[in-house]
Order: C-alpha cells, then structure tokens, then sequence
C-alpha cells in the first residue's frame, strides 16, 4: 500500500479531510446500527418462533361461547379420533391466571406427567429433577419471570393460588424452567393436568381445547369442514394460519421501521448531495490541479470512488458490529420493548443470534448505492470542467 | 498516518472476528432444542408477550409498551388471526 502513490495520496487525501467525512460517518453509522438492530431482534424472534412452530400441531380446536373462550367436553376427543386421516389427539388443559385483576398474568399449563414423552422431555429440560418428590405433593415447575415475580412478592419456595370457589391452594416450586426457554416459558407454570383442572375450576372431564395433526395437507380443508359440521361453537385454528400470523407480525414491526429508515435514508442522502456539491465547489482548484497534471476524469472519479467506499464500507461493518452487541449481548434494551412490551414477566428474555445474511446485504445496497451515487455526480461535474477553467 | 491508520483498521477487524466468534460458537441448537422440548411438553407455542388465539389481549398489558412512548398502541399476532 505504501508503495503505491495512488493509495498514498488516497489515505493522505482521508487523513486530511478527516474532519470533512466525520459528519456523514456518524449519521450513516447511527442509521446502519438502528436499522440492523431492529433486524436482528426481528430476525431472531422470527427464527426461533419458526423453529418452535415445527413441533406446532397443524390442528388446534377451541369452544367458543358469544366470542368467549369456553371449556370443552373431554369426549369430544373421542369423536374427533374417529375422523379419517386423524392422528395424536391431545387435550390442553391452559389458561392465564391472573396475579391481580387486570395485573400480571401467568400462564399455567397442566402436563400429563404420566406420558412417556413428557417424561422424556422433562428430564431433557430439568436434568436433576425428582418427579416422584414432585408428584407426592401439589408441585410446580415454574419459568425464570414468574420465579422473579413471585420472589419480589415473598413467595419464594411456593405460591398460594386462588381458586374459583374461593379457597386456596397451595403449591409448591420444585425447579425453575433453564433461561433458554424464556422465549416461550418467563411466565410459564408446568404443572400435572389434574392440579391445573382444580385451579382453574374445570371438571375432570373439561380441557381448555384439543389439538391434532393430519398428517396428509391435501384433507385438511375437509377436516375443516367436517369439524365445523360437528360442532357448532368451535374455533379451528391451523398451522398454518398461526405461520402466516408471525410472519406478517414480524414483518410488520420491521417494515415499519424499515419505511422510517427509507424516508430517513432519501433526507440523508439529499443533504449529503447538496453539501458535497458545496463541498467540490470549493475543491474545483485542487481537482483542476490534478487534472492539469495529467489526471484523467476516470483517475479522479477512481479517487473519489475509493475515498468514499471506504466510508461506506468502516460506518456499515461498525453499525453492524455494534448492533449485534447491542441485540445479542445486552438483550436490545428499549428496543426489546418495542417488539415484545415491558411487562415485569418479560425481563429475561434474551435473543439466540441469527443473522439475517441476505437482508444484510440488500441493507448495504441500499445504504452504499444512494450514498456513492450522492456523493460521485457532484464529483465528476467538477472532473468533467476543464482544467483551465476550473483553476480559475 | 499509517500507524492511526492500522490501529483503526485492527480494531474494526477484531470487531468482525469477534461478532463471527459470537455467532458461530454459540450453541443455538441446544436453545432451540430446549424449545422444542418445551412446546413438546406444553402443547403451547404461544410466546411470552402475547395472549392466546381468542384471549382479550388489551388484559396483558398492565404497564406502558414502552418507557419512551407509552401511548403507542400494541400489535401482536392476535390481530392478525382475528383479522382473517
């Protein structure tokens, strides 16, 4: 590099107007580190949801009564079996309990803890974990924000629920559910189906909804169809319904910000036009000089070329770096509570990284073109000047 | 010139080895793993922030969405089930 006169002259060129480039390097890094970051916080929660939703059963069936959710009869299980093309037939027994009306809410999830799956992946997730101990007494697995919560409230080894018919039940915390899972478990409560049918005030034949797969896509609109003629207050939820909902949602929240960084990006690049056509009125001279000492246009532009691919190239790799810090090891703070809001439950969630290489790349296209294209046409309207006239 | 020069580039370098280093040493498999046994065991796949398909979630939010803007309105998934 250093025997090179062209690259001398070029770094010798940015040194000297550092103070010239230092304006645009830090709205342009500002504007890369926003954007990327609203990326990568997008990105990851899409990613991890989509790898969650793989396991997502195609078919989830609710009762709904004057649009409210109702319980449904354990036997409906029975009838939905029988339909042809039907498999893994599973009641849910879930639902919100609220800590203070209108308050912060928990989700409890009742497991049946006899089922050699969810044994399996218990011991998966909660590797010490005795579950005889567990099922001696009302027990509890509880997720990393409700365990925060509760100790806040002085509960730190149990929590006393309140039940429909007004007494209370009291439940001990067997083991807190690993940080990983807070994406879907912070205010998560795992405990066995009957103990949560008692909290909830549901009989032993009532379960929240029932959900199954059809193996085959081609039968799922007569599935549908046949469900809906079965029974007349039914919510039928897809899989695929729910996949589309995330990515709209996710789309939505980055599209958003994504139009305020194109109007932002258009203001940035108009004022850098007009300052730059400023900025090269003053360095006609220099140009001319170079010109007149056997520069061609093409050398010049080349020169201004370089100059300003370097800016675009350090202000895009710094934005970006410092927007995976942000996200990925400081959790997004503020921004985290734009995509997911600030409820106390909602603290410890920490994004797995995931990278979004292909929007990366359309993201420096559509920084790096504007910008050069900004920044070259004043340059080569004072390239194209006669050395003479230029001088003057 | 040079000696400013190299240092800046050298610190923007460690920057991007080290943002690589992050990404590709970190085990996601074993996060995404944790969440596919837990929505295995649950049955529930719906993330912390929302409510459920048919659940009011104007209850979910006792506190502002955020600290900075706590008139902006909230947007989940929700909506757009119910938008269908």
């Amino acid at each position: 590099m250093r025997s090179s006169p062209f690259f001398h002259f070029l770094l010798r060129l940015l040194y000297q107007q550092k103070g010239k480039h230092i304006g645009a390097m830090v709205i342009s890094v500002l504007m890369i580190f926003l954007l990327s970051s609203v990326l990568f916080v997008s990105s990851a929660l899409q990613h991890s949801m989509m790898q969650t939703l793989q396991g997502e059963p195609d078919f989830t069936v609710s009762r709904v009564r004057a649009g409210v959710p109702a319980p449904l009869p354990l036997d409906w299980i029975d009838e939905i079996s029988q339909l042809n093309g039907v498999t893994s037939v599973v009641p849910r027994v879930y639902g919100r309990y609220y800590f203070t009306p209108k308050g912060d809410s928990f989700l409890v999830v009742g497991v049946d803890m006899f089922d050699e799956q969810n044994i399996h992946a218990i011991s998966t997730l909660l590797h010490e974990v005795n579950l005889q101990a567990f099922l001696a007494k009302p027990s509890m697995f509880v997720g990393e924000g409700v365990k925060h919560f509760l100790k806040r409230h002085y509960f730190s080894d149990h929590f006393n629920f309140k039940m429909p018919n007004g007494h209370f039940k009291e439940v001990a915390i067997v083991d807190v559910l690993p940080h990983n899972t807070n994406l879907l478990a912070s205010n998560m409560v795992l405990m066995p189906l009957a103990l949560a049918q008692e909290i909830f005030g549901f009989s032993s034949e009532e379960v929240s909804d029932i959900s199954f797969n059809v193996p085959n896509d081609a039968e799922w609109r007569t599935i549908q169809n046949k469900l809906q003629w079965m029974f007349y207050d039914v919510r039928v939820v897809t899989k695929k319904e729910i996949k589309e909902a995330y990515i709209h949602l996710f789309n939505y929240k980055g599209g958003l910000f994504l139009a305020l960084y194109l109007v932002a990006m258009l203001t940035f690049m108009l004022i850098l036009y007009q300052r730059y056509t400023m900025v090269y009125t003053t360095e006609r001279k220099e140009i001319g000089i170079l010109r007149a000492v056997g520069w061609s246009i093409n050398d010049i532009l080349r020169l201004k070329l370089y100059e300003n691919m370097t800016i675009v190239g350090v202000s895009f790799l710094v934005g970006v770096v410092l927007a995976y810090g942000y996200v990925f090891l400081l959790d997004a703070p503020l921004l985290r509570q734009i995509f997911l809001g600030s409820g106390t439950l909602l603290e410890s969630i920490s994004f797995v990284p995931y990278i979004p290489f292909g929007l990366l790349g359309s993201l420096f296209l559509m920084y790096a073109v504007p910008f050069l294209v900004a920044v070259l046409v004043p340059a080569w309207r004072v390239a194209v000047t006669p050395p003479k006239e230029a001088m003057l | 010139m040079y000696r400013l020069l190299f240092t800046l580039l050298g610190v923007l370098f460690l920057g991007v080895v080290a943002l690589f280093g992050h990404y590709f040493s970190y085990d996601k498999e074993c996060d995404y793993e944790a969440l596919v046994q837990l929505s295995a065991l649950s049955h529930v796949k719906t993330p912390v922030w929302e409510g459920g398909y048919t659940q009011p979630h104007s209850l979910f939010r006792p506190t502002p969405l955020n600290p900075a803007y706590p008139e902006m309105l909230e947007l989940n998934r929700v909506d757009f089930v119910y938008e269908k």
